[in-house]
């Protein structure tokens, strides 16, 4: 299968062609953590988040490609990998109480919003995430939700993110967040 | 409650869909009113949260995917695979060469076979070539030794009766076959004794085999002569199976048989008293008859005296 098809297949959220690239490059890929001091584990949360993030852009067609895709995900998971290895160099070296205070912080209030987005219903989680996530527009969300038109899905997705709006604003207040 | 444009607003800024424009005027407003900064930063982690949500539901998509690697991958990846590839690899390289060498050896045994084939069929040819040297061989070389018999019996016969017998006509064959013999002994000469001896056709039993001229072998026995001294001038005789019966007055002079023989037959003649006679066959006692053709009479005297 040719990039450019790849390519055009990811822009319509079609997730078959994920799986596919996925297993494909998956041995290439981690070696480069792998070769390099990393886990089996390390080497697929690097690839994995490479990958995402290479579909991330590609489906939301802000992707400009000059190059092999598999020569996009292998420079991705280097410099992954690398900024992993600065991470654990600084976090084995300086000790931040107040940075570890507000990570907290910031790790607690993303629990919460994953929580809240879990109370939603299929349809919202699929707009809200293909929306934001994906970069897809209401075309492409009307027809992976089955929608009548943009319009619909337009609507759905005002509706869907002032629901999950307040469902945090509730959750932050009974937490004292705000 | 903030307006929905205005989230609409910090959804653009957040998503980087805002002009650097719009973004440094947007940043000026988040700075000057608190309460937007604040919306700003809710919208942000509410995003981020959607984000993160969706990429935990695809990273669960991922890893319930089957990643071990196939027989190809492992075979690939396998150092043990890997070695044991080499050395299949080698081998089948070792035994290409090996293969390539060996045939190029079996190139001359194929030239060999092919060569032995050929001679196979060819040997008919091969076979015609020796028939045609033969037959220029055997031609001279039966009349030669047939003649040479004849001659050598020729001479035993004279030999035997003391009666120097010869003619121009056997002397003529004599020295025909003698040039025969000059003009054919390089090319007898040109085979080797091993091809020669190799063929049957060419074997000496074959030249002693030549049939030799029908009703020859009584005429070149010897003739076995009875002779009766009498009182009469005369010479009687009879003459048939090779016998010859003589009755004359031979006290005082003996006589002299000629024999000649050649391909037409064998001719008798006798000399006594200076006169030839001629003797044929003969069954009854008669008188030998006196040859009175002058011609015939000085070839007789021609050979008598080249005896």
């Amino acid at each position: 299968m040719k990039d450019s098809e790849i390519l055009e297949r990811i822009s319509r959220g079609d997730e078959k062609i994920l799986d596919h690239l996925y297993k494909k490059y998956y041995r290439m890929m981690t070696k480069v953590v792998l070769s390099n001091s990393g886990t089996e584990e390390e080497a697929k949360d690097v690839y994995q988040e490479a990958l995402l993030a290479f579909w991330q852009k590609a489906s939301s067609g802000k992707l400009v490609l000059t190059s092999k895709i598999s020569t996009y995900l292998y420079s991705i998971c280097l410099n992954q990998w690398r900024k992993e290895l600065d991470r654990k160099s600084r976090l084995s070296s300086e000790e931040v109480d107040g940075e570890e205070t507000q990570g907290h912080d910031a790790e607690e209030r993303l629990r919460i919003v994953k929580e809240c987005i879990e109370e939603l219903g299929d349809v919202c989680k699929g707009v809200l995430t293909y929306y934001y996530f994906d970069g897809l527009g209401m075309q492409d969300i009307a027809e992976k939700m089955n929608f009548a038109n943009t319009d619909t899905a337009k609507t759905k997705k005002y509706k869907c993110k002032k629901k999950l709006d307040s469902l945090i604003k509730s959750k932050y207040t009974a937490e004292d967040f705000f | 409650m903030p307006q929905q444009d205005q989230i609409d607003k910090i959804e653009q800024y957040h998503s980087g869909n805002m002009s650097p424009e719009e973004t440094a005027l947007f940043e000026k407003e988040l700075a000057s009113d608190p309460a937007l900064k604040a919306e700003s930063d809710f919208q942000s982690e509410i995003i981020n949260g959607i984000k993160e949500y969706r990429k935990s539901q695809l990273k669960t998509r991922l890893d319930a995917i089957d990643v071990s690697p196939g027989w190809i991958e492992f075979a690939q990846q396998s150092s043990l695979v890997k070695s044991f590839g080499g050395i299949a690899v080698a081998t089948a390289i070792g035994s290409g060469v090996y293969f390539f060498a060996d045939s190029k050896k079996e190139i001359p045994q194929r030239e060999i076979a092919n060569v032995e084939s050929i001679s196979d069929m060819t040997v008919p040819v091969y076979e015609e070539v020796t028939f045609e040297w033969a037959i220029k061989e055997l031609k001279p070389v039966a009349i030669n030794k047939t003649e040479k018999i004849r001659e050598v019996e020729i001479a035993s016969t004279q030999e035997i009766k003391e009666e120097p017998v010869a003619t121009s006509e056997s002397k003529n064959t004599v020295l025909e076959v003698n040039k025969q013999e000059e003009s054919f002994t390089p090319d007898f000469s040109a085979p080797d004794a091993g091809d020669v001896s190799d063929n049957s056709e060419m074997s000496s039993t074959v030249l002693d085999e030549v049939p030799e001229v029908a009703g020859t072998d009584n005429e070149l026995d010897p003739i076995e002569v009875e002779t009766k001294n009498s009182k009469s001038s005369k010479i009687k005789y009879k003459y048939y199976d090779g016998k010859l019966f003589l009755n004359g007055n031979f006290s005082k002079e003996p006589y002299e048989i000629l024999e000649i023989n050649s391909a037409s037959g064998r001719r008798i003649y006798l000399l006594h008293l200076n006169k030839y006679y001629e003797v044929k066959i003969n069954d009854r006692l008669s008188e030998l008859p006196e040859v009175t053709d002058i011609k015939l009479i000085q070839e007789l005297r021609l050979i008598k005296a080249n005896k």
